[in-house]
């Protein structure tokens, strides 16, 4: 445990670190991984409590950088990219012709970590898979595996078991689908779909977060509510040499400006949160710490929507005319600290199908006014924002579009709405007018950004499409992009999908996020992931 | 006084009602959903419809009420919709954080505001006094995360005197101890100096002085043990008020306490932590009225309990 000085004590220690700072400040920018040793440990920070460990229950940023690491799945993302790989699976699975039957051939010799100690079998998926679909686990993951044959019977409680699950023996496992469902790869490598332990299920049916026993390369030490989460390094972990820590601390708790401050002092290796857009420009410009902070664009969009069943969003003009009014650079600027890139469209850059020659609407405020009035709006008219205040970030761009409505004769009062009353506000319908918010991938297919959040489906019920935005066209195009194997012609029908949508306006795509970070010099071999766990822990090093 | 007690614990009852009453009606009357900000905004509909039903959140308000009242009658307070634990011992493994920043923020208050109040009070009119005043009304001004952040920079960064932020030993109770009590602090001392200036001039200080009592004696034997009985009430609210959790000074320091998992819980609109946590709360500083109104029995023989 580091010691505390004071007085005439610190005083020297000032002065020795006045004394030794310039040799300090000559270390490398990145840790030289030439240097790192095996073994060693990381302590990284992170704000929020990790709600669960549970794999069939975890849907939220906090807990996917730990779970990631506990637990693995069939198929799994090469480091640092958005490409799949066979994870636990042997090789890439065998998809009949008619892409119904998708055959998967486990690896011999994957454990389950201590206390079970034993292979996995085919048979561990099925169980883990049913179990996300049984009722009784309350797994917000049901929707993604409702593609399986007998898994909606088995959901509303008509069958036994899923008949589209089958363990055809130790290692093979065969799933069927419903319909031809070419993102279901992606299914196949989400938290939701990595293998957990019958023997644990069942002896902590209702606590198998905090006693959670995957195959990962990290197995689950301590865990202390509120406080920190320990992993420890699995010694039979299947990828050999893998992982090359011997131990993670999350330290859990501190705000995302302290934790900047615990690297800086060498409290703490990496803060998981984002750096608050202050701080950024702070790093920026310290030149001991500029050429340490890590970027990476998000595979994300961040979004102003406008309610399309509320006058006079009904309108398409009104909403094309506000779509151009808007400042993005202005916003990225003010809201991110330079954090982000403009955009027009739904698909994020490092989206596959992402189109670079979608036509959007320009930054135009004089064509903004014109179109206004020729929808019949000379004066503008008046507005509500709703806004959900969860950061001072996204505080100043709503300020900002406020301030740009403005321009073009529309009056917008900002409300605001806390987390919990916001996410419920959105998802009602007529509620909320004018709102920003972001959406980021599950997985990385075209679909994620367009199924969930822009299909008549969506709208209904609570669903995330907080535009309410309904365009059969886009439906039908959807469902026959879900189907079509062929890359090519399914990027061609996200194309035209996206282009229907910008045209209609129900969103003013804002900007693309950018995540950043800094990490201390005991840190080599760091990378961050553009997919949803930022942090892949089995590669790092401690430097020595 | 066995009567009055037994009085008083039956109100605590009663009390605790009311308080789940209001409590349950409040938390449902915000338009949250529950079932929704468990599943977060990439389920979809279906699936938080089923999640609503699992967790009985479809059924009617009151039937979940009576079922509530039905549980805790049983030692049951439920599972937290979001950290997937069990609500009693959730909060029962907070408390010890609590109570150790609860207790630390006590002592800053008394160590900082007694003696400066009764030094001001020594000295009234004089400069000090003056300064006391100023300092103690800056302190009573002062929002405390401010506090907080001023005292993580200085004394955690600047000065690595003390950890930034987290829980472990005493080195990291005293930031979090001193954000919470310099506030209470300047309250301490300028309501000990105003109750000790009005005992000054009473007949039996007189007496004390003249008889040749020196001033400190007769500021601590003879005025002190009078002029604690505001402190004495102030003490037990406070107390009362950071056993149930001091949401701010937890978040700046990463404390975990009562007040930041009560924070989680009202953002994830989950309903049964919220319940406990109130309840918690509530039973604390009740409990803690009482403790303190019988104290005063102790503190002056003329005080009775019928």
């Amino acid at each position: 445990m580091r010691k505390y000085t004071t007085g005439k004590r610190l005083a020297s220690a000032l002065l020795a670190c006045v004394l030794v700072a310039p040799a300090l400040s000559q270390q490398p920018a990145r840790a030289d991984s030439s240097r790192a040793a095996g073994g060693g440990s990381l302590t990284v920070t992170t704000q929020a409590d990790i709600p669960s460990l549970d794999p069939a229950i975890a849907y939220d940023w906090t807990g996917y950088n730990t779970i990631h690491n506990i637990f693995d799945g069939l198929l799994d993302y090469k480091p640092g990219t958005l490409q799949l790989e066979p994870s636990i699976a042997a090789s890439w699975p065998k998809i009949s012709a008619d892409g119904l039957v998708w055959t998967f051939t486990l690896r011999k010799g994957v454990m389950f970590q201590a206390p079970v100690n034993r292979e996995v079998h085919a048979s561990d998926f099925k169980f883990s898979w049913e179990r996300i679909l049984n009722p009784k686990t309350a797994s917000p993951g049901v929707g993604f595996f409702l593609s399986i044959a007998g898994a909606k019977e088995y959901n509303a409680g008509k069958a036994k078991d899923v008949s589209g699950i089958k363990a055809l023996g130790p290692y093979t496992l065969q799933v069927r689908l419903v319909k031809p469902y070419v993102p279901f790869k992606y299914v196949c490598a989400m938290t939701f779909a990595y293998v957990v332990p019958r023997e644990i299920v069942e002896k902590y049916p209702k606590d198998f977060s905090h006693h959670a026993v995957g195959t990962g390369a990290f197995r689950l030490a301590q865990w202390v509510p509120g406080q920190k989460i320990v992993l420890e390094r699995n010694p039979h972990y299947f990828q050999a040499g893998l992982p090359h820590l011997d131990k993670v601390t999350f330290m859990i708790g501190p705000a995302p400006n302290v934790a900047i401050l615990q690297v800086q002092r060498g409290e703490a290796d990496i803060p998981t949160d984002e750096i608050p857009a202050e701080d950024y420009l702070s790093l920026k410009t310290d030149p001991q710490w500029a050429n340490k902070i890590y970027r990476i664009p998000s595979v994300a969009v961040a979004y102003m929507f406008m309610n399309t069943q509320v006058p006079p969003l009904t309108n398409k003009s009104v909403r094309q005319a506000i779509a151009m009014a808007i400042d993005k650079r202005r916003i990225i600027a003010v809201g991110t600290a330079g954090l982000g890139k403009v955009t027009g469209g739904v698909l994020p850059p490092l989206m596959p199908c992402y189109n670079p020659n979608l036509k959007t609407w320009p930054y135009d405020v004089t064509q903004a006014r014109k179109l206004l009035a020729k929808a019949g709006y000379p004066h503008g008219f008046s507005t509500t924002i709703t806004a959900s205040g969860t950061s001072l970030g996204q505080a100043r761009v709503e300020q900002v579009i406020q301030r740009d409505l403005s321009q073009i004769g529309i009056k917008a009062t900002i409300k605001m709405a806390i987390g919990s009353t916001y996410t419920t506000l959105i998802t009602t319908p007529k509620a909320v007018q004018i709102a920003q918010t972001s959406w980021t991938l599950d997985y990385p297919d075209p679909s994620d950004f367009i199924d969930p959040i822009l299909t008549t489906v969506a709208s209904e019920n609570g669903g995330s499409n907080f535009a309410f935005y309904r365009n059969p066209t886009v439906d039908a195009l959807a469902a026959k992009a879900d189907q079509e194997q062929d890359q090519a012609k399914r990027c061609s029908l996200y194309h035209q999908i996206e282009q229907i949508i910008v045209t209609d306006a129900p969103w003013v795509p804002l900007y693309t996020p950018e995540h950043a970070t800094i990490v201390s010099s005991h840190v080599a071999g760091f990378y961050m992931s553009p997919i949803w766990y930022e942090f892949d822990f089995k590669y790092y090093r401690a430097a020595s | 006084m066995i009567n009055y007690v037994i009085r008083r614990l039956l109100w605590v009852v009663v009390i605790l009602w009311g308080v789940s009453l209001l409590t349950f009606v409040v938390t449902y009357a915000v338009p949250a959903d529950p079932a929704r900000l468990y599943a977060g905004v990439h389920a979809s509909a279906d699936t938080v419809r089923s999640i609503r039903h699992q967790m009985g959140l479809d059924r009617p308000v009151y039937v979940q009420y009576l079922d509530y009242l039905g549980r805790v009658a049983r030692g049951d307070f439920g599972y937290s919709y979001h950290l997937g634990l069990p609500v009693l011992p959730a909060i029962m493994d907070r408390f010890p954080a609590t109570a150790e920043l609860a207790l630390g923020g006590i002592l800053a208050e008394l160590l900082i505001g007694l003696p400066v109040g009764i030094l001001a009070a020594m000295w009234r009119n004089s400069p000090f006094d003056r300064f006391i005043l100023l300092m103690s009304l800056l302190g009573i001004s002062a929002p405390s995360f401010w506090l907080g952040l001023i005292l993580l920079y200085y004394l955690g960064y600047v000065w690595p005197i003390f950890p930034l932020g987290g829980y472990g030993g005493i080195q990291n109770l005293v930031l979090p101890s001193l954000a919470l009590g310099i506030t209470g602090a300047g309250w301490y001392a300028r309501m000990l100096r105003s109750t000790l200036l009005d005992i000054l001039g009473l007949d039996y200080v007189r007496t004390a002085r003249a008889k040749g009592v020196r001033g400190a004696l007769v500021v601590l034997r003879h005025m002190l043990p009078n002029a604690l009985s505001p402190i004495l009430t102030m003490l037990g609210l406070d107390l009362g008020y950071f056993l149930g959790g001091v949401l701010v000074i937890e978040t700046v320091f990463g404390w975990p306490g009562i007040g930041r998992q009560g924070w989680e819980a009202i953002t994830y609109q989950d309903v049964p932590m919220i319940m406990g946590t109130v309840l918690f709360a509530a039973l604390v500083i009740v409990l803690m009225n009482l403790v303190i109104d019988l104290s005063y029995g102790f503190l002056d023989p003329r005080v009775r309990y019928d």
